[in-house]
């Protein structure tokens, strides 16, 4: 009875000869680093009329552009055999599970997304409240997509992001994501991840996304995109950014421009730590926000009268810094406040931790409440260092 | 419920033909009880004798006389070659053909025998027969038989000088720092190399022959106070119970006593080294010692065993927990190796780094095999050089692993056969195996590799999980002599003081107490004595 | 002497094993979408209900523990035959039976599903199901002692993993995330401790276990260290599940631990993706669930046929499981069966049977003692 039992076995162990259905070797895959949604416009890029019968007839209809972005393996490592880094393919379907089966047809590798760094989404696309809910909800959903990716809103074309060849990173995807990821790059973009946005998007709709625009033969990642309501209303340039970054606590360094002395000083921070405070008064919510900082001075006046090492200056050059920079943030709050009215800072989600009951009261009208809500900022600047002379 | 009542029967015992039953233990001790007597005849005995070593050339028949007027005959046998010449000449026929003729014939007519094995031969081993088979066998065991005239007694003298080699260092474990003392051919030698650790009469020693042809003495050495007197017993009885017709080598031993015949794991350590030997009696296990072979047994076995060497105590900790923590992971390594290549690559590359992703990718890309079947052959040229480098010994067989290896491995990334990656991934798998200090076990891993390549082949990382639990149920299902295979890991509330010797080696301070694997009597190793402020020992009986 | 005597096998293990085999069943079961069902429910005051639940698990461990060890030696086939007669015994234990492989098969499709997600995109589930159950069979076909052994040792393999990437997580969390706390709404607990409680079901067969016990009367102290340590480990991971996803994309998740294995980024980048080493992790504790799972269904279908071999029902429960696990279509209905199954033979194997056992097994030993002090 004992071997009846073991051919048994054995006997069910033969299937596992039948096949090994998921290997695919490593040097099969394109690793798509980054991939661009753009919108179709049927009347912009029309396609051969009886090709596009077929389609229409029985497919979907088709909304997007999806370019893809892969590092091409011969040109990397010692041999390498080819002198193109990348490689970019799009194509135009509905969604971008139809793009990598239409694109089966025309490359003979298989795709893989759990080395994509970047997804690139068109300003057009941006402004369409059920694409953009769409695409968040596959990018959660995905199993490959690794939720470290960076998300960014191009302004302009995506395509035209992804055509740009950088010549120390061609490869788009590690370009951004090393973009993003160095370590003291002045905080003129959001380094938020999808992660992030996620937890943001899923709680409201509003969030601030980092955007990228393409120059000439160069890419740049600077402004952010606001959206509200899954939909891009506007932008805010580099130095709002830096601001609105002030605001989230996600500043690392940062540089400030102050006009001292008739003339402009850079002084850089290098520590900053933001303290968000909600309180109730007369009845309407106040906010206020408590900056520290702490930077150092990058560059004086060569033989100046009121020199650096005088107690004096210094602490005219903290008031400078701190009257700037409020003066920037207010600003800023301003415009998100009252011109795009969206709360893409966080606010209720603050709220709603820290206060619970007053959310309770608010939820329901937020929109309307955070318009009006008062602001303060207090800036405090300290100097610590001003480098190498006196 | 006719089909249960199989499964209500306990379990049915082993039959092995290689054991004996009660019936043929039985059937023994009749045929031991037809004996061959000898005769009061010299002459008879001595055609006997002839007769059974008919056509033994190498056998030594020495007649002679004795006494004054040259009346009494003796015969000495011995095998030229396994008896010592000196001896006999010296000590026997010398003092028989020559002193004897000092005792009053009378006397030597009536107490020849007495005589000559009490008053004469001044050899230290000696003692009656009664069987001429047991005779022979002393005979075959190099010593020599006395025939006397008129009596039906035989004189066995021990005379045992068979050709050996000298104590030299064991040259399958070498050590940095330790004796270099390594076991040799001759069983009494090898007890006593052991004996020399151990000054200590509880140090008990139990002889046995097996082998029906062989004769191969076994002797079973353990410390009677410290071992577990069940597992002595159990050991003793086990090997009682062997019945093959001959004992080569203590591996022979080691296969018929085993509880698992088909592990591929080692169930029992072999050591040349007789510093490793008494450091296993001291903590309670026993050690066999086989004639003919340096490899001695010490059972039972834990895996922590195979993982140690003699170096580890007499060296620092610090560095002996990290060559462990080293082994550890070689032990992985050589199982895991190629498999975890061949999952990565086949099957899962968004486990790499993005970087290491597209350099693998780049250099597998002109490889005409997928990634298991270059790891196959990889694998199968490693143990092909390593074959051949075993079997040539010396510098050819050196040169041959290191030329193959270098060669083989540059051509073939040269020509595009194998990815570079998977090179080193094999040399690396290979050199981690030798780390292992036990070649069995690791030759355990060695078979195993395989069985994992298979499954990671084809179910990636998922069938190398597998493979693992797989295996590791089978360990922790293994038992040596009853004493479980992964001790300590898997009975942590009895032997939690075990844990200071496995992967991190406690000082020698630290550890107090004898490792508990095999439940001894005797637990305590290390006392330290205090001093209270005076100076004075605490545990010094004061003078009254 | 006596430890001496129990030299060789003999069939019993120690109190740390049982409690460890009866962690490692619970752990499979539960931990994959508790803190998802947790924020959906109940939002960040989700942890709440866990240590309810995890203080109301107390409850049949005790009682399954203390009746245990007042029949000592005797296992659970014989107690409840001397408490409520032999066939009620047999319905009862075929209820439990049932209840451990509609467990069995929970967790073993809901493994399939995941390794057919993460690992093995185009493997057949059908192979990945057997592959696992013939593993099964093969460890538990070596009985007690090397399944508690293998559950021993597999534990630091389990724990240091996850203990180091929860290290690698913690900069990452936004720990404000977890707030508010205390905002509690006691009818909603009240109304999700049946859902949550299901997460802690597998102790029920520690009615099995204990019978294995070497010394059942200190082995209440580690069952209930183990309640205790498991209650932890939910929380644990519902907290860090909330620091990373917030409220509404915690709800959102429907395997929030994997997700969350997306998200660990060693900072060197070496180790970019340890989602390989969370899969590794999760076929353990999954094996180790099935494992403890078919066990006992292995030994009382082996009592209740009077057989001393109980390793020979193992292969024929395979197809059992397998059929079962195939059962539900797709994943959102693997969840509807099982909380149909809980509901049902849950609640009968693991609170009323353990209770009702408990409570006649003490009115029996006081009226007995009642009848001796009449009789003296």
């Amino acid at each position: 009875m004992k071997t009846q039992y073991r051919l048994f076995i054995i006997l069910c162990l033969s299937i596992l000869l039948t096949g090994c259905w998921d290997l695919i070797e490593i040097n099969q895959y394109f690793f798509i680093s980054a991939i661009g949604i753009d919108m179709y416009k049927k009347e912009e890029n029309p396609i051969e009329e009886d090709e596009k019968e077929e389609i229409n007839k029985i497919a979907q209809e088709d909304r997007f552009i999806i370019t893809y972005s892969t590092p091409d393996l011969r040109a990397v490592g010692k041999n390498a055999t080819s002198d193109e880094p990348r490689i970019i393919m799009s194509s135009i379907s509905s969604n971008f599970y139809e793009t990598t089966k239409e694109l089966a047809t025309r490359t003979n590798r298989n795709f893989t997304f759990t080395h994509t760094k970047v997804v690139i989404i068109g300003e057009e696309v941006a402004k369409n409240q059920n694409y953009m809910k769409e695409i968040f909800d596959n990018m959660g959903r995905h199993e490959q997509l690794s939720r470290k990716t960076s998300v960014l809103i191009a302004k302009g074309e995506a395509k035209e992001v992804m055509k740009i060849e950088d010549p120390f990173e061609p490869v788009t995807g590690y370009l951004v994501n090393q973009i993003t990821e160095k370590k003291q790059g002045g905080a003129r973009y959001s380094d938020m991840v999808l992660e992030e946005i996620l937890t943001e998007l899923y709680f409201n709709g509003d969030v601030l996304m980092p955007r990228i625009v393409p120059g000439k033969g160069e890419i740049k990642v600077a402004g952010t995109g606001i959206i509200k309501d899954f939909r891009l209303i506007g932008w805010l340039g580099e130095i709002e950014t830096i601001a609105a970054m002030f605001l989230l606590d996600r500043v690392n360094t940062a540089l400030i421009n102050i006009k001292y002395l008739d003339t402009i000083l850079p002084y850089i921070i290098t520590n900053t730590k933001t303290k968000t405070h909600l309180a109730v008064e007369e009845g309407k919510i106040k906010y206020i926000a408590n900056i520290d900082t702490e930077g150092y001075m990058q560059q004086y006046i060569l033989d100046a009268e009121d020199k650096l090492t005088d107690q004096r200056s210094i602490t005219a050059i903290e008031k400078q810094v701190k009257d700037t920079l409020e003066k920037q943030i207010k600003a800023t709050f301003n415009k998100l406040q009252k011109e795009f009215k969206v709360d893409a800072l966080g606010l209720g989600r603050h709220i709603r931790k820290f206060k619970p009951d007053l959310w309770d009261e608010v939820e329901d009208n937020w929109d309307d409440i955070f318009e009006n809500i008062e602001f303060e900022v207090n800036v405090d600047a300290r100097l610590r260092r001003i480098g190498m002379t006196k | 419920m006719g089909l249960f009542n199989r499964f209500s029967k306990k379990k049915v015992g082993e039959k092995d033909s290689m054991k004996k039953e009660k019936s043929d233990i039985e059937k023994e001790k009749n045929n031991a009880e037809k004996k061959i007597s000898p005769s009061k005849c010299l002459e008879e005995n001595l055609k006997c004798m002839k007769e059974i070593f008919k056509d033994c050339e190498d056998v030594i028949f020495r007649d002679f006389k004795v006494g004054e007027r040259q009346s009494e005959e003796f015969v000495a046998i011995q095998i030229d070659g396994l008896a010592s010449k000196d001896i006999i000449n010296d000590y026997v026929l010398e003092p028989l053909m020559l002193e004897v003729r000092k005792i009053e014939p009378e006397d030597v007519k009536k107490k020849l025998f007495k005589i000559t094995k009490e008053g004469v031969i001044s050899t230290i081993e000696i003692k009656e027969v009664y069987d001429l088979q047991e005779a022979v066998v002393n005979i075959l065991s190099g010593e020599t038989a006395l025939l006397v005239n008129g009596y039906d007694k035989i004189l066995i003298i021990g005379s045992k000088g068979p050709p050996t080699r000298g104590v030299s260092q064991a040259e399958s474990e070498t050590v940095v720092r330790g004796p270099r003392d390594g076991f040799v051919e001759v069983s009494r030698f090898n007890s006593a190399l052991i004996r020399r650790r151990i000054r200590d009469p509880k140090l008990k020693l139990r002889n046995m022959q097996v082998g029906e042809r062989s004769k191969t003495d076994i002797a079973v050495l353990y410390i009677e106070d410290i071992a577990n007197p069940h597992l002595v017993k159990d050991i003793i009885r086990k090997i009682e119970k062997i019945k093959i017709d001959a004992i080569l080598e203590s591996s022979y031993i080691e296969q018929l006593i085993e509880d698992n015949h088909f592990s591929p794991f080692p169930q029992m350590q072999n050591t040349e080294r007789p510093d490793a030997a008494a450091s296993a009696l001291y903590e309670g296990r026993v050690v066999i010692i086989v004639d003919n072979t340096p490899f001695c047994i010490i059972a039972p076995a834990t895996m922590m065993t195979f993982l140690q060497s003699s170096e580890d105590f007499y060296q620092r900790w610090a560095i002996v927990s990290l060559s462990r923590m080293i082994r550890y992971l070689a032990i992985l390594i050589s199982l895991l190796g190629p498999s975890l290549y061949i999952a990565i690559v086949s099957y899962h590359p968004g486990l790499l780094p993005t970087r290491l992703a597209l350099y693998i990718g780049a250099s597998r890309i002109n490889v005409p095999f997928p990634a298991f079947i270059e790891a196959f052959i990889m694998e199968i040229t490693i143990e092909l050089l390593r074959e051949a480098g075993s079997r040539m010994s010396g510098p050819i067989g050196t040169t041959i692993s290191i030329v193959g290896g270098l060669v083989i491995g540059q051509a073939a990334v040269e020509a595009g056969i194998v990815s570079p990656l998977m090179v080193i991934v094999v040399a690396v798998t290979a050199i981690a195996s030798f780390m292992i200090p036990n070649y069995g076990f690791a030759s355990a891993f060695r078979i195993l590799r395989f069985v994992v390549m298979v499954l990671a082949s084809v179910l990636g990382l998922y069938g190398i999980m597998l493979g693992l639990i797989i295996i590791t149920t089978h360990l922790v299902k293994l038992t040596s002599f009853g004493v479980p295979y992964m001790t300590p890991f898997t009975t942590l509330g009895r032997t939690i003081s075990d844990l200071k010797d496995t992967v991190i080696k406690m000082p020698l301070i630290v550890m107090r107490e004898r490792q508990k694997l095999t439940r001894l009597q005797d637990k305590i190793r290390l006392s330290l004595e205090e001093e209270n402020g005076n100076g004075d020992d605490k545990n010094v009986r004061k003078k009254q | 002497m006596e430890m001496i005597k129990m030299y060789g096998k003999n069939n019993k293990i120690s109190n740390l094993q049982v409690a460890f085999l009866m962690g490692h069943t619970i752990i499979g079961v539960g931990i994959l979408s508790l803190p998802s069902t947790l924020a959906e429910v109940l939002g960040t005051s989700g942890w709440v209900a866990v240590v309810i639940a995890g203080a109301i698990a107390i409850i049949p461990v005790t009682m399954i523990s203390k009746l245990m060890a007042m029949y000592e030696g005797k296992n659970i086939f014989e107690i409840s035959s001397h408490i409520i007669g032999r066939p009620l015994t047999y319905v009862a234990l075929t209820l439990v039976i049932i209840d451990a492989l509609g467990q069995g098969a929970f967790v073993t499709r809901i493994f399939g599903e995941v390794i057919k997600m993460f690992l093995l995109f185009s493997t057949p589930l059908e192979v990945i199901l057997l592959t696992m159950l013939l593993t099964v069979v093969y460890t538990v076909r070596s009985e007690v002692e090397g399944v508690a052994r293998f559950s021993m040792i597999v534990i630091p393999f389990i724990v240091i993993p996850i203990l180091i990437m929860s290290t690698v997580l913690i900069p990452d969390l936004d720990f404000t995330n977890l707030l508010p706390i205390f905002k509690v709404n006691p009818v909603q607990i009240f109304n999700s401790i049946p859902s949550i409680f299901f997460s802690f079901g597998g102790i029920e067969l520690l009615l099995i276990y204990m019978y294995y016990s070497k010394n059942p009367k200190s082995a209440l102290k580690y069952n209930i260290g183990v309640v205790i340590a498991v209650t932890v480990l939910y929380l644990f991971s519902f907290f860090i599940s909330l620091a990373r996803f917030g409220e509404k994309g915690l709800a959102a998740q429907l395997w929030p631990l994997l997700s969350l294995s997306k998200a660990i980024q060693f900072p060197s980048a070496f180790i970019e993706n340890v989602e390989g080493i969370i899969m590794a992790i999760w076929v353990i504790i999954a094996f180790t669930t099935l494992m403890s799972t078919m066990f006992s269904m292995t030994v009382l279908l082996g009592k209740m046929c009077k057989v001393e071999e109980s390793k020979y029902f193992t292969l024929p429960l395979l197809p059992l499981i397998y059929f079962l696990s195939l059962i539900p279509g797709n994943v959102v209905l693997i969840y509807d069966f099982i909380q149909v199954f809980t509901y049902i033979f849950g609640t009968f194997a693991l609170l009323l049977y353990p209770t009702v056992l408990y409570t006649l097994a003490v009115l029996k030993r006081k009226g007995e003692a009642k009848k001796n002090e009449n009789t003296v």
